[in-house]
C-alpha cells in the first residue's frame, strides 16, 4: 500500500525522540555507565590478577541488562493504554504489526546507544593491553542481542497491562527465569531443555569470540516469539 | 445524497448487560448526525466500533461502500476520529504531533506541511504549533484533536462529545467548527446535550441503554411523539370545569386538562389529533367555536410544540418505568 511499509518507522522515530525528551533515558544511561565502569575497574585491578578480558565484562553487563530492559520498555505500550492514546493511533490505517514493531524499533535504537556507549571500556582498555577486536565485537554483538531479547520480553509485558510498574515487574520476572533456567539441577532431557532455554548459556559462544549459529538462532527466535506475542496481546485486548 | 457512512445492525457485547445492540443508521455526505443519549447509553462504544477500534460482535460498518470487516484499512483511511477527551501525546509539540498523525494518516509527503498549515489556520492553532501538547488548555487540546482528525480530509468525521469540558465561548466555537465541517464531510457526533444536537444536526439518533430508541429529523421526532396529536393551551374567561367539558365534546380531542384558574380566567390544556382533512389552524377554530355557546371569552390560544426534551425524557423515562417499576416522573422537572 501507499506508505504502509514505513509506518513502523514513523512510530519508532517518535519513540526515539520522546525517549530523550524525558529524564528517564539519561538517568538510565548515567547509571549504566557508572555501574559498567565500576565493573570494568573491578576487573582491571582485581587482586586475583587483573584482566583485560572483555568477555568477563560482558558477562557482568548482561546481569545489568536484566534490570535495564524492564525500565527501557515498561512505558512503551502500557502508557499508551493507560492514557488511551493508542485509540487514536490504532484508528489510523496502521496495523498492530507495524505499531508493535515501531515501538520495538524505537526501544532498540535507545538500547543501541547504551551498547555503543559501553564501547568506551574496550577503547580505554586497549590503551593498557592488546585487544582482539574480533572477539570484542562478537562479545558486544552477543550483549546487544541479549538486550534485544530483554526488550522484546519487556515489550510483551508492557502489552499485557496498563501499569508501567506491573509491566516492569513481569518483564523482570520473565527475564530472570530465562536467565536462571538452568538453576534447576536435574538430569536427562529436562536438564538439557532447561539448559537450552537459559539466556546466559547462549552468550558463551559470543563472549569467547565465536558466533555460533544455533545461539544466534536462539536469540532471534526468542525475539520473534515475544514480538509475536506482543502483537497478539495488542490485538486481543481490543476484543476483551 | 450519497451515503458516506452506513451502520448496519452493529452489536457489541461486553458482558451480560453492557454494550450496544443492533444499532442501525446512516450518514450522508454533507449531513450532520447527532448520536444523542444519556451518559452510559453506549455512545462511545458505538463510535469505537465504527472507527474500528473495537471489533463488533455482529453487524456491519461501511464507509463509501468499503466494509470494515473486509477492508479495515480502507475504512480507517476514510474516517477522522476525535475521541472523548482526546488522548494526545503530552510530550510532543503540537506541530510534531500533527506531523506524526499526518504520516500515520498517509497524507502524501509533499502535502503534509501545507495541510498542517491549512488546518492550523482554520482551527486557529497557528500560535500554539510550537508548544507542548501537555501544556495546552482544554479548549486548545480539543482543537488539536479535531485538527488531527481532519488532516487527511476524510469523507467521514466522527466526534465523541466534542464540547464536553469546554467553557461557554469554546463550546460555541467548537459547534461552529463542527457545523462548518458538516458541509464537506459526513459528520457523526455524540452528545448528551439536547440543545446542541437540535442546533447542529440534520438527523438525530437517540440511543438509550445500548439500543436506538428513535431517530429522525428534529422536527419529526417532536411530532411523532404523541402519535400525531398536538397540544393547544387555551386561556378562557369562564369556569374551568364547564369549559373543559365543552372542549371535550369537540371531535378529535383526546384529553383536556384544566391547569388552574385565577380571577375567573382558567387555563386548559387540550391534546387532540385533528380529524383527517383538517389542518391545525382550522382545528383551532373548532376549539374556539366550542366556547361560543357558553359565552366564555377567549383570552389566549397557542399551539404547544413538543420539545425535544420532552421526547427524550419521555422515551428514556418509559424505559426507566419498565425496568424499575417506578412511575415516570415527568411533571417534577423544572
Amino acid at each position: 500500500m501507499r506508505t504502509s511499509l514505513g509506518k513502523w518507522w514513523v512510530v519508532g522515530r517518535r519513540e526515539w525522540q520522546v525517549s530523550f525528551q524525558t529524564p528517564l533515558a539519561y538517568v538510565l544511561l548515567g547509571l549504566w555507565m557508572l555501574v559498567a565502569g565500576f565493573f570494568q575497574v573491578g576487573l582491571l585491578v582485581s587482586p586475583y590478577g587483573g584482566t583485560s578480558d572483555m568477555s568477563q565484562l560482558v558477562d557482568q553487563l548482561v546481569v545489568l541488562v536484566l534490570f535495564l530492559a524492564p525500565f527501557l520498555t515498561m512505558r512503551l505500550l502500557a502508557e499508551e493504554r493507560r492514557t488511551g492514546s493508542e485509540e487514536l493511533v490504532l484508528t489510523t490505517p496502521i496495523s498492530p504489526v507495524q505499531w508493535v514493531l515501531g515501538k520495538y524499533a524505537g526501544a532498540m535504537m535507545v538500547w543501541t546507544v547504551f551498547t555503543l556507549a559501553a564501547g568506551v571500556f574496550p577503547l580505554v582498555t586497549s590503551r593498557l593491553a592488546i585487544l582482539d577486536w574480533g572477539s570484542v565485537g562478537a562479545a558486544w554483538l552477543g550483549m546487544w542481542l541479549f538486550g534485544a531479547v530483554g526488550l522484546a520480553v519487556g515489550l510483551f509485558a508492557s502489552a499485557l497491562t496498563d501499569s508501567q510498574l506491573v509491566a516492569a515487574m513481569v518483564s523482570f520476572a520473565i527475564l530472570l527465569l530465562l536467565y536462571l533456567a538452568n538453576i534447576v539441577q536435574t538430569s536427562g532431557w529436562v536438564a538439557s531443555a532447561l539448559s537450552y532455554m537459559t539466556l546466559s548459556d547462549h552468550l558463551t559462544s559470543f563472549t569467547v569470540g565465536t558466533v555460533a549459529l544455533n545461539d544466534l538462532i536462539y536469540y532471534l527466535s526468542l525475539i520473534a516469539g515475544f514480538l509475536f506475542l506482543s502483537i497478539r496481546a495488542v490485538d486481543l485486548r481490543r476484543w476483551a | 445524497m450519497e451515503v458516506a457512512l452506513e451502520v448496519d445492525g452493529i452489536t457489541k457485547r461486553y458482558g451480560p448487560s453492557r454494550g450496544v445492540q443492533d444499532i442501525t443508521f446512516s450518514v450522508h455526505r454533507g449531513e450532520i448526525v447527532g448520536l444523542l443519549g444519556p451518559n452510559g447509553a453506549g455512545k462511545t462504544t458505538t463510535l469505537r466500533v465504527i472507527t474500528g477500534f473495537l471489533p463488533a460482535s455482529a453487524g456491519h460498518v461501511r464507509v463509501e461502500g468499503h466494509d470494515l470487516w473486509e477492508e479495515p484499512q480502507e475504512v480507517r483511511r476514510r474516517i477522522g476520529y476525535l475521541p472523548d477527551n482526546p488522548p494526545l501525546y503530552p510530550d510532543m509539540t503540537v506541530y510534531d504531533y500533527l506531523l506524526f498523525m499526518a504520516e500515520l494518516h498517509e497524507v502524501p509527503k509533499r502535502r503534509r506541511v501545507s495541510r498542517i498549515d491549512e488546518v492550523a489556520a482554520r482551527l486557529q492553532l497557528g500560535d500554539v504549533l510550537g508548544r507542548l501538547v501537555g501544556r495546552l488548555s482544554r479548549g486548545f487540546r480539543q482543537r488539536v484533536g479535531l485538527a488531527q482528525a481532519v488532516l487527511h480530509e476524510p469523507p467521514v468525521l466522527v466526534c465523541d462529545e466534542p464540547t464536553v469540558g469546554l467553557d461557554p465561548a469554546q463550546i460555541v466555537e467548537m459547534r461552529e467548527l463542527v457545523r462548518s465541517f458538516g458541509s464537506e464531510h459526513a459528520v457523526l457526533f455524540s452528545s448528551h446535550v439536547l440543545s446542541e444536537v437540535r442546533l447542529l444536526c440534520n438527523q438525530i439518533v437517540i440511543i438509550h441503554k445500548g439500543a436506538v430508541i428513535d431517530r429522525g429529523r428534529p422536527a419529526e421526532l417532536s411530532i411523532r411523539q404523541h402519535g400525531g396529536a398536538s397540544v393547544w393551551v387555551l386561556r378562557v374567561r369562564g369556569p374551568s370545569a364547564e369549559v373543559a367539558a365543552a372542549l371535550r365534546a369537540v371531535a378529535g380531542v383526546r384529553s383536556v386538562r384544566p391547569e388552574g384558574e385565577a380571577d375567573g380566567v382558567c387555563t386548559v390544556r387540550v391534546e387532540a389529533a385533528p380529524p383527517e382533512g383538517i389542518g391545525r389552524d382550522d382545528y383551532a377554530d373548532r376549539l374556539v367555536d366550542a366556547l361560543t355557546p357558553g359565552g366564555w371569552r377567549l383570552r389566549e390560544l397557542h399551539l404547544q410544540e413538543t420539545s425535544l426534551e420532552d421526547v427524550f425524557l419521555e422515551l428514556t423515562a418509559s424505559e426507566h418505568h419498565e425496568s424499575q417499576g417506578e412511575p415516570a416522573q415527568k411533571e417534577g422537572r423544572p
